[in-house]
């Protein structure tokens, strides 16, 4: 007789339609409790779900392997059928697990898929790994709005050239008054007098230092390498304002003139004509012969 | 910076990086008319004061050439302060836009 688990003795016998009985195998021998007072030689009917009568009778007769064997022969069990039945549940397991697999894999893979741009979203969001963060909202729409007084800043321009670096850069207009929290563009102009091209890169200056927190740039053309072909000459606009903040700060009380200073330096090259880069603080690499420390924008 | 500053005010300057970083450079000069026309208007206000505040329809001009030409990132005009398509400025007659 081969060895047939328990379970599937009883739910076979359980879609007999007829009889329950609870096995167990215990201390070397097979028995069963039968739940049902009839031990009926009938054939199995398929087609009757077990009665809830059936189910809750309290009569028990404990069998032991010789009296199963009998028992499947009354019910026109074969052996050859609880083996087909193993093999199906044995099948119908494999295609689950089967599945289970294929699904963990393509789950894998789509989270491999996924994990770029979350990671570059989250590098964005913290700043981790020195990403800076350049987030629009930033500056937002609601610190745009000019203030109601009658403030005016007069912002001048001015601007330096590095002595290596044969550009010339000037601002094309010498000053603007701006209310704070109204957003101006100015221009600069540069010109690259060499018959080589060059990469420049710019930064800024704000005096007095004490309005350089309350002055944002929306965009300009600083701590960006920027070539200039032989010759060529480019217009540089830049987008700022000045925070709304500034106007209610006691301390800037006295202040009524702004000079904005941009100035531009030669990319540094090595002695095979390469382009160096310098890391600033954030980690990234921006060309120039002054380490420029870099935070992130905030107003 | 400043040596021995004024003792409440502890701020040192750090060059900050703009909000939305650079200007592609305009090489071509495809914006170069709409710049012409807003210093023009810079310069033809109010003698000494140049305020950008009169021009900013122009500005706004030159932003848009700007993106339609890939030299920016597009962006809602209230998020640059400038003013809306929908609504028109008090002092400038109303102008079709795209």
């Amino acid at each position: 007789m081969p060895r047939i688990l328990v379970s599937r003795i009883r739910s076979h016998l359980l879609s007999a339609g007829r009889h329950v009985q609870q096995c167990r195998y215990a201390l070397g021998s097979l028995r069963c409790i039968s739940t049902s007072p009839n031990s009926g030689t009938e054939p199995p009917t398929f087609s009757d779900p077990p009665q809830p009568a059936q189910l809750n009778t309290p009569a028990s007769r404990i069998h032991s392997k010789g009296h199963l064997a009998r028992r499947m022969k009354e019910l026109g069990i074969t052996a050859g059928d609880l083996q087909r039945e193993h093999v199906r549940r044995e099948q119908l397991k494999n295609r689950t697990s089967g599945y289970y697999a294929l699904s963990l894999l393509i789950g894998t893979l789509a989270l491999s898929y996924a994990a770029v741009p979350f990671y570059r979203l989250l590098c964005q969001k913290t700043g981790y790994a020195g990403t800076p963060i350049v987030e629009s909202a930033t500056i937002t729409a609601d610190r745009l709005i000019p203030v109601d007084s009658n403030r005016k800043i007069t912002v001048r321009f001015e601007s330096d050239v590095s002595r290596s670096l044969p550009w010339k850069f000037e601002p094309l207009q010498r000053q603007v008054t701006v209310t704070p929290g109204e957003t101006a563009l100015a221009f600069f102009k540069a010109t690259n007098l060499s018959n080589q091209d060059i990469i420049g890169v710019a930064t800024y200056n704000v005096t007095p230092d004490q309005v350089a927190p309350y002055f944002s740039k929306i965009q300009c053309f600083c701590f960006e390498q920027q070539q200039l072909r032989a010759g060529e000459q480019v217009d540089m606009p830049i987008f700022f304002f000045i925070d709304p903040d500034f106007d209610t700060d006691p301390q800037m009380k006295h202040i009524h003139e702004v000079v904005l200073n941009y100035t531009f330096f030669k990319a540094k090259t090595n002695a095979s004509g390469q382009y160096l880069t310098v890391p600033d603080a954030a980690g990234n690499e921006i060309a120039g012969q002054v380490p420029i420390t870099v935070s992130s924008a905030g107003a | 910076m400043s040596f021995g500053g004024a003792s409440g005010n502890t701020k040192v300057f750090k060059p900050t990086p703009p909000d939305r970083g650079s200007f592609p450079l305009d090489h071509d000069g495809e914006c170069k008319i709409q710049m012409q026309i807003y210093l023009d208007c810079l310069r033809s206000s109010r003698s000494r004061e140049r305020v950008p505040a009169d021009c900013r329809l122009l500005a706004k001009e030159y932003l848009n050439c700007r993106m339609d030409r890939g030299l920016m990132l597009k962006d809602n005009w209230v998020n640059l302060g400038l003013p809306d398509d929908k609504r028109n400025s008090s002092t400038d007659p109303p102008e079709s836009k795209s």
